[in-house]
C-alpha cells in the first residue's frame, strides 16, 4: 500500500516534472528568438490566450479613465468655443476692413484709418476717442468718416489720441445737401435722441432723400454721406421747416473710422 | 474542472487588477504582485503541476506587458516558483500563516533573482537593487499576500469544522 502510494505521488511528480520542462523550454525559446519574432509571438499571445483578459482591461481602463477624459473635454470644449467666438469676431472684423480696404477715396485728400478706442462717459454719446493724434498728423477740424458715412470732426488733439465731435453732439451743426434736389440745409441733434433737419420751408424736399455733406461749412468736403430724410414735419414758420433723419452711420456700432488729412477752410480763419 | 474554472476565473481576476488596479494603488513605486500571490497559492494548495501551469500562464502575462526583448524572463521566473513550491503542497506538509508568509518572501526573491538574471541586468549592485527594487516590492506584496492567506486559512478552519461535525 505504502509502495502504491509512493508510485502515485512519483507519477504526479514526473507528470509535473515534465509539464515544468515543457514550460522552461519554451520560455527559453521565447527568450531566445529574434526581437521581430517576439513581437509577433506577442501579438498571438494577445490575440489567443489573453484576448478576453486583455479586451476586459481595455474596458476597465477606458472607463477608468471616462472621468478623467470627460473633464479634459469639458475644458477643451470651453477653449473651442471661445475660439470659435473670436473666429466669428474675425470674420466681422475681417469683413469690416475688406470694405475699408476697397474704399475709394474720391476726395484726394489723404485719409487715415483710426480705431475707436473709447466713448464720452455719460448718457449722451457727444465724443468717441481715436487712437491717432498729432504723431499721425491730426490736427482740429478734420473730418472724421466711415464707408457708410460721416461721423464727425476731431475736435481736440493729443500726441497719440484724439477727441471727435460726433454729429450726435447737440453742438454741432452740418451743412448738408439733398442729394436728388440739391436743397440745402442744416442737420443737428435735438436733445442728443433724434437728428433733425432744417431746411427752407419751400424746399424740395421728401422722405426717403440721402442727405450728403454740401462742402459749405468748410470743414467736410462735399459729397459724403450723412443720413436719410425719415419723416417731414409742418412748420409754423413759414420760412424754415424741420425734419426727422437716420445716420448711415450708426454711432453705438463704430469701431474703425477713417480721418481726412484736410485742413479747415475759411471758416476757421475767419474766427480766429 | 470545477476548480480549473474557478483557478481560471481567478487568475483572470487577478490579471485585470494586477494591469488596471494595481498602478493606481503603487506606493513610491513599489507595487505588490497579484500574481505571485495567486501562483503561491495554487501552488501550496495543488502541487507543483498546477503551481507550474499558473505560474507559466502569470509570468506569460507579465511578460507580454513587459518590453519585448525580455519576453519569457518572466514566464521563466514564475514557472520555476510554482514547481518549486509545488513540491511544499499543502497535503503534504502542513504549513502556518507564519511559514507561509516566508514562503511568500522567498518565492519573490527567487522570482525576482531568476528574472533579473534573465534579462541580464544585474552587474555590480545587487545590494542597491535588493533596497531599491525587490524590497519595497516584496513587503507590499507580502502585505496583501498574507491578508489572502488568512482569508483562506478561515475559509479551511470552516470546512475542517463542518466536516469533524460531519463525523
Amino acid at each position: 500500500m505504502k509502495l502504491f502510494k509512493y508510485i502515485v505521488r512519483l507519477c504526479k511528480w514526473a507528470r509535473g516534472a515534465l509539464v515544468f520542462a515543457l514550460f522552461v523550454c519554451v520560455s527559453l525559446y521565447m527568450q531566445l528568438v529574434q526581437v521581430k519574432h517576439k513581437q509577433n509571438i506577442v501579438d498571438a499571445i494577445f490575440s489567443s490566450v489573453f484576448y478576453l483578459p486583455q479586451s476586459v482591461v481595455s474596458y476597465v481602463a477606458h472607463i477608468g479613465n471616462l472621468s478623467k477624459e470627460n473633464t479634459i473635454l469639458k475644458k477643451e470644449n470651453a477653449k473651442l468655443k471661445l475660439e470659435v467666438d473670436l473666429t466669428k469676431e474675425y470674420a466681422i472684423e475681417n469683413e469690416r476692413l475688406k470694405k475699408l480696404l476697397f474704399f475709394e477715396n474720391q476726395w484726394d485728400y489723404p485719409i487715415v484709418l483710426t480705431q475707436i478706442i473709447g466713448h464720452n462717459p455719460g448718457p449722451y454719446m457727444t465724443t468717441v476717442v481715436v487712437n491717432s493724434g498729432i504723431a499721425d498728423s491730426i490736427f482740429y477740424g478734420m473730418p472724421v468718416f466711415t464707408t457708410n458715412g460721416l461721423v464727425g470732426k476731431v475736435s481736440k488733439v493729443h500726441s497719440g489720441h484724439s477727441m471727435v465731435q460726433l454729429l450726435s453732439d447737440p453742438n454741432s451743426r452740418t451743412s448738408v445737401i439733398s442729394q436728388r434736389s440739391r436743397e440745402q440745409g442744416t442737420v443737428f441733434s435735438r436733445d442728443n435722441a433724434e437728428m433733425q433737419i432744417q431746411i427752407s420751408s419751400y424746399a424740395d424736399l421728401i422722405t426717403g432723400d440721402t442727405l450728403v455733406t454740401s462742402g459749405l461749412g468748410g470743414i467736410y468736403p462735399k459729397g459724403i454721406p450723412v443720413g436719410v430724410v425719415t419723416k417731414l414735419e409742418k412748420s409754423n414758420s413759414e420760412v424754415l421747416s424741420y425734419g426727422s433723419i437716420e445716420l448711415l452711420q450708426h454711432i453705438e456700432s463704430l469701431e474703425e473710422a477713417f480721418i481726412i488729412q484736410k485742413n479747415t477752410d475759411w471758416i476757421v480763419w475767419e474766427a480766429e | 474542472m470545477l476548480k480549473f474554472i474557478l483557478y481560471a476565473f481567478m487568475f483572470f481576476v487577478m490579471a485585470i487588477l494586477q494591469t488596471v488596479i494595481v498602478p493606481h494603488i503603487k506606493i513610491m513605486d513599489a507595487y505588490p504582485d497579484l500574481l505571485l500571490i495567486l501562483t503561491v497559492i495554487t501552488a501550496l494548495r495543488h502541487g507543483s503541476l498546477a503551481g507550474c501551469f499558473m505560474g507559466f500562464m502569470s509570468g506569460l502575462l507579465c511578460d507580454v506587458y513587459a518590453p519585448v526583448e525580455w519576453l519569457g524572463a518572466y514566464s521563466l521566473a514564475y514557472c520555476i516558483v510554482g514547481f518549486a513550491l509545488g513540491q511544499i503542497e499543502e497535503s503534504f506538509i502542513n504549513l502556518n500563516l507564519f511559514l507561509k508568509i516566508v514562503v511568500l518572501v522567498l518565492a519573490d526573491f527567487l522570482k525576482d533573482i531568476i528574472y533579473y538574471f534573465s534579462i541580464e541586468t544585474i552587474t555590480d549592485d545587487i545590494p542597491k537593487i535588493i533596497y531599491s527594487l525587490f524590497l519595497p516590492k516584496s513587503i507590499y506584496t507580502v502585505v496583501l499576500g498574507a491578508i489572502f492567506f488568512y482569508l483562506l486559512s478561515l475559509k479551511t478552519e470552516k470546512k475542517v469544522e463542518i466536516y469533524k461535525q460531519g463525523l
